[in-house]
């Protein structure tokens, strides 16, 4: 199963202001279909990005190859924006700015970017925003099937401790979230039943709650703790929901690291992801090479794109041994 | 029987009259309460966007339910078309609702202009900015309130008995 399925694109356009609404609903099939990225930028050309490249849009809905021949990016066209993408409450989405970007309904993210204002040396918000990039999520539910059988611990009959291991854009958050669905419903063929997760969703990104309600499709056993910072949400999951998986996604800082510990010797089952392309990467970072040298993941699953978003490159358990070769996901 | 009908006639005068002064009166203690019910409103969509960062389809909603009659359609309509995903910024928005909605109240120009000025930076900035934004409307449609109350005590009570003065005036003329 390609890892691009269709995606309803008209509740993307709906967050375009109505020029570049226009144009976009004019996109051929063959550059909607693998739609991944929308570029807006002020006073420059209007640009998407698909699984072939980058191009340049003109007024038509065409691409073309020469940014002169595009449509060029108004600066009302950047301000609307912003303001449909924040329902026009941009006071109520200030941790977001903050942290630089929003998650729509649908589960897609809004990058921004503008000029920063510091308090006390601390990033306090963003304003004029001058470039915003929509990045289009698609769930994909059964990308993760093929490497599910591989992270069950069948004496213990609970998942390993798993980390999912992939440069950006490679499809890490889309098997984690297949992942979190799998373990949610339960496998019957593989004698697995539902497990109760906790999902710490720092950005929003794996559930894409919107107004309490996960947007995408997670099973029935998931509690989601939205936009709550990992390391504070994972001890708060673990004492109020008595998950059996707590899962979040990239983590790095320290006191991501710090929780994962913590976790780990109470018989909960982590399930995380990590930017990094191959394992002496993981043995570099600071923090998270005292995970890998304790062996407290007893999975790693690495991705890539080569061959495609969701790429599988192999999985190792906890002595980097490969438990499987590589294979393309689907 | 003309004796009659020149009562019936001078009565029927006196009423019209005297209703069309009460209802002049009633406009302008209308304005008054209106334009305080505003200031109500836009005080609760303060605490919306302080407290409960509230976005503002919600926010609007909340407000409209909470101000009633025609000062509220004004919050409804601009929450509704901003929850529609209709493609409009809240400014756009709430002017559009308020140029609708402004005949179904007793604002003046001077109110209307306020209103407009509101919505220029309704959401566009955080929420200190929006605290400002809203204290400082709320500040001159209180002055606006004062000034429509000191109109009020000064007209009401002409307009209210001056009817049926005039009405008894035509009524003496005419017999």
């Amino acid at each position: 199963m390609p890892l691009d399925t269709a995606v309803n694109l008209h509740s993307v356009f709906v967050y375009l202001p109505p020029p570049l609404r226009e144009i976009m609903e004019q996109l051929p099939r063959s550059l909607a279909g693998n739609l991944e990225e929308i570029r807006i930028r002020h006073g420059r050309p209007l640009a998407i990005k698909t699984d072939q490249g980058d191009c340049f849009i003109d007024q038509r809905g065409q691409a073309v190859d020469m940014p002169s021949g595009a449509y060029h990016v108004t600066a009302e066209d950047v301000w609307k924006t912003v303001q449909l993408i924040s329902q026009s409450s941009l006071y109520a989405f200030e941790e977001e700015f903050r942290q630089g970007f929003l998650t729509i309904p649908g589960g897609h993210r809004v990058g921004l970017a503008g000029k920063a204002v510091l308090e006390a040396g601390a990033l306090k918000t963003l304003r004029d925003i001058g470039s915003l990039c929509f990045r289009i999520a698609r769930a994909v539910p059964g990308a993760a099937r093929h490497i599910l059988p591989y992270l069950i611990d069948r004496q213990e009959g609970r998942p390993y401790h798993t980390l999912i291991v992939s440069p950006p854009r490679a499809g890490k958050t889309t098997i984690l979230r297949d992942l979190v669905r799998l373990l949610s419903c339960g496998v019957p063929e593989l004698r697995l039943p539902g497990c109760s997760l906790g999902l710490v969703d720092e950005r929003g990104e794996i559930a894409a709650s919107y107004g309490g309600m996960p947007q995408h499709d997670l099973g029935p056993r998931v509690d989601v703790l939205d936009h709550c910072p990992k390391a504070v949400g994972m001890l708060m999951l673990l004492r109020s929901m008595s998950p059996q998986v707590i899962a979040t996604d990239e983590i790095g800082r320290r006191q991501d690291v710090d929780a994962v510990w913590e976790m780990v010797y109470t018989g909960v089952s982590v399930l995380a992801t990590v930017h990094a392309s191959r394992f002496e990467e993981l043995e570099q970072r600071p923090y998270l090479r005292d995970l890998v040298a304790e062996r407290v993941f007893q999975r790693y699953v690495f991705l890539s794109r080569r061959k495609g978003p969701g790429t599988l490159e192999g999985i190792w358990d906890g002595q980097k041994l490969e438990v499987r070769t590589s294979r393309r996901v689907g | 029987m003309l004796a009659m009908f020149k009562l019936i006639a001078s009565l029927l005068i006196i009423c019209s009259a005297g209703l069309a002064g009460l209802r002049a009166a009633s406009a302008y203690s209308l304005r008054s309460r209106q334009l305080r019910t505003l200031q109500e409103a836009l005080q609760l969509l303060d605490t919306e966007i302080m407290y409960g960062a509230t976005p503002l389809p919600a926010a609007l909603s909340k407000v409209a339910a909470a101000a009633g009659d025609a000062v509220g359609t004004v919050f409804r309509e601009a929450g509704d078309m901003l929850g529609k995903g209709s493609g409009l910024t809240a400014g756009e928005a709430w002017n559009l609702a308020v140029d609708r909605n402004i005949r179904r109240t007793a604002f003046t120009q001077e109110d209307r202009a306020i209103l407009r000025s509101f919505g220029e930076a309704l959401g566009s900035s955080d929420r200190a900015e929006q605290h400002k934004h809203i204290t400082l409307t709320t500040y001159h449609l209180r002055q606006e309130e004062e000034k429509a109350e000191r109109e009020r005590q000064k007209n009401e009570r002409i307009w209210k008995y001056g009817g049926f003065l005039v009405g008894i005036g035509i009524v003496l003329l005419l017999l």
